[in-house]
């Protein structure tokens, strides 16, 4: 086959990655003459169960133009200022892991330096002290910073809770609006160039043919081009990250929706507990080396804070990657490119950061061998980058009360992650890789949360004297404390700016 | 805790500028802490001339108290908008900001080169601030170029910056000691880890910091590369590009000062300064070999070999992790030796034709006008 240029995309799939891939490049491409058709079935349902962000959702969506405000509105979202983590480290234990940053450097030495200081003299205060995000959310309190509201609030960074449903729908109506055709079947025949293995066409079950010079793979853990067209192959993580099954539910909320995700260890794995205008996601993610799929449902409902809305939905996954997210003329976005656990919100995260490698790489020939290989060695550099910070929270415990914590407790972790940790753990020094999606904050956060705090400091921060530390520290803390108290509530900001119309739950159910 | 006890003393070998850079900025950031820097000179004069301090040195020079307005009001430096490079096909200009403007994410040559594919005729210099304001008959005043808030580096008289970083050790109270690093003795059982010789006087160290440009302290002390081993730091000048001197000095004194080692063990610091410290002198060599060497030699160095592969192909300039030439440096090279994109960015297609045209024309018509402004001045 000789090489086409490329004309028409089709993406198969119609999920939270489909819909993402599909506004963004009809968005992207308007006045590229390409064509953007996307096939799903309604037979096949999505997983988008409730989804948790991270920030760079918000550049996601300003570059699609869309306003913040009905983007809320429309996805029953609420704001996102972190992470609680609930009995990782030990059992009691909880610690916050939150956007932005913590205090303010001292004469160009980072902020946790001093505090490592202030620790090793005897200060008990946590990290949260000196975290805007951290303060705001147990507060409950939320702000939108504007310019105006001062440097101090510039900090806060915030990201969503939202249903990945009506996100997908939402998009879908902006999708059609610009151009994409929608084409309602099941994949069946594929056809493919001889010599060059390169895809044609889609034929449907229903007969139709669609033909096309770039196949997006949208069609989650199944792969059906990706896998089952180009056998792209599978880089399987579960020895360190164990974790295979899930079982998701949502139930009624009961008070106002708080403006982070919960994550609380369990026995054989940890449950997720994200916050909506309209109800409470819930999903207990485990190995099945070490539980059930029946005691982990049923530990899951035992657990809920209202009524179950829907039956518990069961998934089976394998942590890892494809070897080749981009083969031939089709790329997969979403999970069908592979597999992390929810465990920092990344899931939406990825399929983002595929979209826009995509578009910066956006080939003119059917075959693009140079793009297609920059494209697989920067999603695999996001992957594993993202891998090892997964994995920290599983290293970084002292829980022994089961088989499962036993093992990650005890596991050997990538040569990547070990050099990180005896940085950060000797003496607080943190590099960040480039492309590295988690910061200084992160990784402190999760360290110190679990009980792996520097032992150490940089000596340079032995240069201002004790009283001018602790009158720093005391200020930073005073300023943040005062910011926070200034924001209002989070349901109240909901309620003023982006409240959306109740749910009705007749239609949500399965 | 061990690490928080800081280091006692350090000692610098070396002469001239390099050893006056290492005393000025440890001194600064280690000083405060409590450690006496010695610098072991053996005399030598050094090099003279002129040195270029690229635009990321800067911030370097400023936490010395140096401040750039000053050095050009002395007459000891000049603002520098782009560094000349050699190469097989002659010298090569490769300014420190790029031309054009970029445009709804997508960087301004890839418009360039949309519009050039579809018959625009215009060079890409012709939209470059950084080389109209290099090219300057006259020159151009510091003042005047800072309202331009473009990046600029300097070019020095580099005895008369020495002069002025040692003018900021000695206030930082820096000592000198004369005479040629001889013998570097580890020490068991004393107090202090090492001692260090010269035909004249013995100091004890917990740290040696060697910027020389010889290898004396690299032979004392049994090291065969540069970057940190044990309690031994050493920085060579690296390849002999314009810029590139201070840059590893500015870079490896910054990374060894963030990652200043206590008296107790600094494997793991000492790992991560090497590993980015290479990665550094990777890319320095990336570059280098892309001005100098041949196809296939470049093909050899696979961070490059992508560099040129993605250019050609789509105009995308790959980043690699500890990058030290911007992409507008990159792009200046690759196309002066040779390399063209096949293609603009897809995105770059957003922009209608008409409409790429009047923007085209109208910048270029902005950076001629100001051309004339700044050579009428």
């Amino acid at each position: 086959m000789s090489e086409h240029t490329i004309k028409r995309v089709v993406i198969v799939g119609g999920g939270t990655a489909g819909w993402m891939a599909a506004a963004a490049l009809s968005k992207f491409c308007a006045r590229s003459e390409v064509e953007i058709t996307l096939v799903e079935s309604q037979a096949i349902g999505t997983v988008g169960v409730g989804e948790a962000t991270i920030p760079s959702i918000g550049k996601f969506n300003d570059h699609l133009g869309i306003d913040e405000d009905t983007f809320v509105r429309e996805t029953q979202a609420t704001y996102k200022l972190g992470i609680e983590f609930v009995d990782w480290g030990v059992m009691g234990e909880r610690y916050f892991h939150p956007f932005g940053t913590y205090g303010f450097d001292l004469e160009g030495i980072e902020f946790h330096h001093f505090w490592t200081r202030l620790k090793q003299q005897g200060d008990t205060r946590s990290l949260d002290a000196y975290s805007l995000n951290a303060l705001a959310a147990y507060d409950g309190k939320f702000l939108r910073p504007e310019p105006e509201h001062g440097p101090i609030m510039k900090r806060l960074a915030y990201a969503f809770h939202f249903d990945a449903s009506l996100y997908a729908a939402f998009l879908r109506r902006m999708s059609e609006q610009k151009g994409v055709t929608r084409i309602d079947g099941l994949v069946g025949e594929v056809e493919r160039d001889s010599e060059s293995g390169l895809i044609h066409a889609l034929n449907l079950q229903d007969g139709k043919r669609i033909a096309g010079d770039l196949f997006i793979d949208c069609t989650g853990f199944r792969g059906v081009l990706i896998e089952g067209v180009y056998k792209a192959g599978y880089d399987d993580w579960s020895e360190w990250l164990p974790v295979n099954r899930a079982v998701a539910i949502a139930c009624k909320r009961k008070g106002d929706p708080e403006p982070y995700t919960r994550s609380i260890a369990r026995d054989a794995g940890w449950q997720w507990r994200i916050p909506l205008q309209h109800r409470t996601g819930n999903g207990f993610v485990y190995c099945d080396r070490f539980k059930d799929a029946e005691v982990a449902e049923r530990e899951l409902l035992e657990s809920l804070e209202g009524e179950a809305l829907n039956s518990p939905n069961h998934l089976r996954f394998m942590t890892g990657r494809r070897k080749q997210f981009w083969a031939g003329n089709c790329v997969a976005i979403g999970l069908s490119s592979g597999f992390l656990e929810p465990l920092e919100s990344t899931s939406i995260h990825l399929i983002q950061s595929g979209i826009s490698k995509l578009i910066s790489l956006f080939p003119t020939k059917t075959d693009a061998p140079v793009e297609r290989t920059e494209y697989n060695r920067l999603m695999s550099n996001d992957f594993e980058n993202i891998r090892d910070f997964l994995i920290l929270h599983y290293k970084a415990t002292a829980r022994d009360d089961s088989k499962f914590w036993n093992y990650v407790r005890t596991m050997a972790v990538p040569d990547s992650l070990m050099r990180k940790i005896d940085l950060l753990k000797s003496n607080g020094r943190f590099f960040k890789y480039d492309a590295e999606l988690f910061d200084l904050t992160s990784w402190l956060a999760v360290a110190v949360g679990q009980g792996w705090a520097p032992e150490g400091y940089n000596p340079m921060a032995n240069a201002l004297s004790i009283e001018n530390v602790t009158g720093s520290l005391s200020n930073m803390r005073s300023v943040l404390e005062k910011s926070a108290q200034a924001m209002p509530t989070h349901q109240a900001f909901i309620d003023r700016f982006c409240k959306a119309e109740p749910a009705n739950w007749e239609q949500k159910k399965p | 805790m061990s690490s928080a006890k800081p280091l006692r003393r350090i000692v610098i070998v070396g002469d001239g500028m390099r050893a006056a850079m290492a005393a000025a900025y440890l001194a600064k950031a280690c000083g405060r802490a409590g450690a006496d820097i010695v610098v072991m000179s053996g005399g030598e004069a050094g090099k003279t001339g002129q040195v270029v301090v690229r635009p990321s040195a800067l911030r370097f020079n400023a936490e010395l108290g140096l401040n750039p307005a000053e050095l050009c009001k002395k007459n000891i430096a000049s603002p520098l908008f782009a560094a000349e490079m050699p190469s097989s096909n002659g010298p090569v200009t490769l300014p420190y900001a790029a031309s054009g403007v970029a445009s709804n994410g997508v960087e301004f040559h890839h418009y360039w080169l949309r519009a050039s594919q579809a018959g625009f005729d215009s060079a890409l210099h012709e939209y470059s601030l950084p080389l109209t304001l290099q090219n300057a008959r006259s020159g151009i005043a510091l003042e005047s170029a800072a309202g331009f808030k473009i990046p600029f580096g300097l070019r020095i008289d580099r005895a008369s910056y020495a002069q002025l970083l040692v003018n900021v050790a000695s206030a930082a109270g820096v000592r000198a000691s004369k005479g040629k690093l001889s013998a570097v003795q580890k020490l068991t059982e004393s107090d202090w880890p090492m001692r260090l010789s010269t035909s004249d006087v013995e100091v004890d160290a917990d740290f040696l910091v060697d910027v020389s440009e010889g290898s004396s302290a690299e032979n004392a002390v049994g090291a065969s590369r540069s970057g940190w081993s044990g309690r031994y730091l050493r920085i060579d000048s690296g390849v002999d590009l314009p810029g590139i001197e201070v840059f590893r000095l500015q870079r490896g004194l910054t990374r060894f000062a963030s990652l200043i080692p206590g008296r107790g063990n600094a494997h793991s610091d000492s790992g991560e300064f090497n590993r980015i410290f290479h990665a550094e002198e990777n890319r320095i060599t990336d570059m280098a070999c892309l001005l100098t060497a041949d196809e296939a030699e470049a093909r050899q160095r696979p961070a490059l070999a992508r560099k040129i592969d993605l250019f050609t192909a789509c105009g995308r300039i790959p980043s690699e992790d500890y990058e030290v030439f911007q992409p507008c440096e990159w792009l200046a090279a690759l196309m002066a030796r040779g390399h063209f994109p096949e293609r603009a960015e897809r995105l770059a297609e957003r922009m209608p034709e008409t409409e790429l045209r009047i923007w085209l024309e109208s910048l270029r018509r902005q950076i001629a006008d100001l051309r004339k402004q700044v050579e009428a001045a």
